[in-house]
């Protein structure tokens, strides 16, 4: 089978084809980063004029590379939520009228389901069960995943979300946006132990995570350091590697008392955070077998809704009715396949 | 969508069975076009279907039947759109549509007031926006109208501008 998946629901936007012998056979990506860089954030009206602007192109585009025509596709996923609901809009009604067009089965996907499921799309893939950490812009979760459709949350952040921390530190260091690649570039060249901050939470049992704190930290810090109201040059290398530790520290007891708790073995980092390489570095040292998605696939995109939407289309499932866009979604409602 | 498949199944049509889709593209609510122009994108994307862009206030114009309609339509943020068609066997565009503030909606000489917008320039004798969606002579319209590829079919806006503080704008945290 032959699957499209289109994901729209924030400043990305993905289009991949996933066979279900073959594998990945298209992904295209266009990202907004040029779009929202003069705001400092994604702005969701910007967002959704250039998600309807790109998708045709994009949808043309992955369907070229996968060698295959429109009349070739089986069936359409496409991220139905949590996002933006103007951007997830933009993508659910191309996605249904193509899907309409061809009399072939829609479906919509929950986006955090394609990241938990991403890690399936690398050579070394995990087998169920496995313990994951999702850490994006917009979301921090600890997940036991059992199967496809089998999720149990077991802790989150209770403030901002950690790539989104990693976005207002570097912000604040005045690092272009989107500003948590940047900030950890910048992070390389710092003594993390220059500043001390206080790992959040870690004290607490429960697998909960906060980042409003070290954020507050963070700007205590900058505060201090900022020579007309600029952070520069070592100080702000310091600060930002002192930054990225801590939070590299933190998920790490984090990750550990998870994989406690659940008595599993195999921990997958998933999200646009899972492309931190300190991260990775520090989380290998677990007592654990550690997975994470191919780069490309960390941060938003198609191939991840494309290939969680075959697991279900190749079980059966389609939309029912035209569904609306669930800007708020927990994951532990989606069905089992 | 719903409405668009029940539409065609009482006719025993699939959307695969039409021939062409003309699209309402704007200027309007930017959330309803995206809908309307991101379905018939994907429609058109499937290859069955021909895909043409409709200026949406002019349908309006044609749906309130012959006559000479200056139509305003509520931007919101203190703005209208704002544009005038001639109706009669066929469409002919006076003034096309365009962002006006509302203060600046004046009573034109001839002709009679359309829509929404006029009332918040204090003018309340507007006919009303025609309900349903039976509509005169807008095949001839259609027809005249050139199709377009599905990348190229897109909303039509008017404002480019949002309501947003950009980064040089928005007051550092390290300063004062």
């Amino acid at each position: 089978m032959n699957i499209l998946g289109i994901e729209t629901s924030c400043d990305e936007t993905g289009v991949a084809v996933y066979h279900t012998d073959q594998g990945l056979l298209s992904h295209q990506l266009y990202t907004q980063a040029a779009t929202h860089a003069e705001y400092g954030g994604v702005v969701p009206e910007l967002a959704s004029r250039d998600h309807v602007r790109k998708l045709p192109w994009l949808i043309k585009d992955a369907l070229k590379e996968a060698g295959i025509e429109a009349g070739d596709l089986d069936g359409v996923a496409y991220t139905r939520g949590p996002g933006l609901v103007g951007a997830l809009l933009v993508g659910i009604s191309t996605a249904r009228g193509l899907a309409a067009g061809l009399g072939i089965p829609a479906l919509g996907v929950h986006h955090l389901e394609g990241h938990l499921l991403a890690p399936m799309l690398a050579d070394n893939a995990p087998e169920f069960p496995f313990v994951a950490l999702l850490v994006s812009g917009g979301h921090s979760q600890f997940i036991e995943v059992l199967g496809v459709g089998r999720y149990r949350l077991l802790g989150g952040t209770i403030d901002d979300a950690t790539g989104e921390a990693f976005d207002k530190v570097a912000k604040l260091l005045d690092l272009p946006y989107p500003g948590g690649p940047h900030l950890a570039k910048l992070a390389q060249q710092g003594d993390p132990r220059r500043f001390k901050m206080t790992r959040p939470m870690v004290d607490r049992p429960g697998l909960d995570l906060s980042f409003s704190g070290l954020k507050t930290q963070a700007l205590v810090q900058a505060k201090k350091l900022a020579v007309q109201g600029h952070v520069r040059g070592q100080d702000a290398a310091d600060l930002a590697a002192a930054f990225e530790y801590t939070v590299a520290e933190t998920l790490f007891v984090k990750c550990r008392r998870a994989l406690e708790e659940t008595g599993l073995k195999r921990l997958v980092l998933a999200g646009g955070v899972a492309a931190n390489l300190r991260l990775r570095e520090r989380l290998s040292q677990l007592d654990a077998e550690l997975f994470y998605p191919p780069l490309a696939y960390c941060t938003d995109n198609g191939a991840m809704i494309a290939y969680a939407g075959a697991q279900r289309i190749q079980a059966g499932q389609s939309d029912a009715a035209y569904p609306e866009p669930r800007p708020r979604w927990p994951l532990e409602e989606l069905s089992h396949v | 969508m719903p409405a668009v498949t029940d539409l065609l199944r009482a006719q025993g049509m699939a959307i695969g069975d039409v021939d062409c889709l003309a699209v309402g593209v704007g200027p309007g609510s930017f959330t309803g076009i995206r809908v309307a122009v991101g379905t018939a994108q994907g429609i058109g994307l499937a290859g069955r279907t021909q895909l043409k862009a409709l200026d949406s206030m002019a349908l309006i114009a044609m749906q309130a039947g012959p006559g000479l309609w200056h139509l305003a339509l509520d931007a919101r943020l203190g703005e209208a759109y704002r544009a005038t068609y001639h109706v009669d066997d066929e469409l002919r565009v006076v003034s096309a549509p365009e962002l006006v503030k509302v203060g600046d909606l004046d009573r034109p000489t001839q002709g009679a007031l359309l829509g929404d917008g006029w009332a918040l320039n204090q003018l309340d004798d507007a006919a009303p926006l025609p309900e349903g969606a039976a509509c005169e002579h807008w095949t001839a319209y259609a027809d005249a109208r050139p199709v377009v590829a599905p990348e190229a079919l897109l909303p039509v806006y008017l404002r480019d501008t949002v309501n947003w503080k950009k980064r040089v704008d928005q007051p550092s945290p390290l300063r004062g």
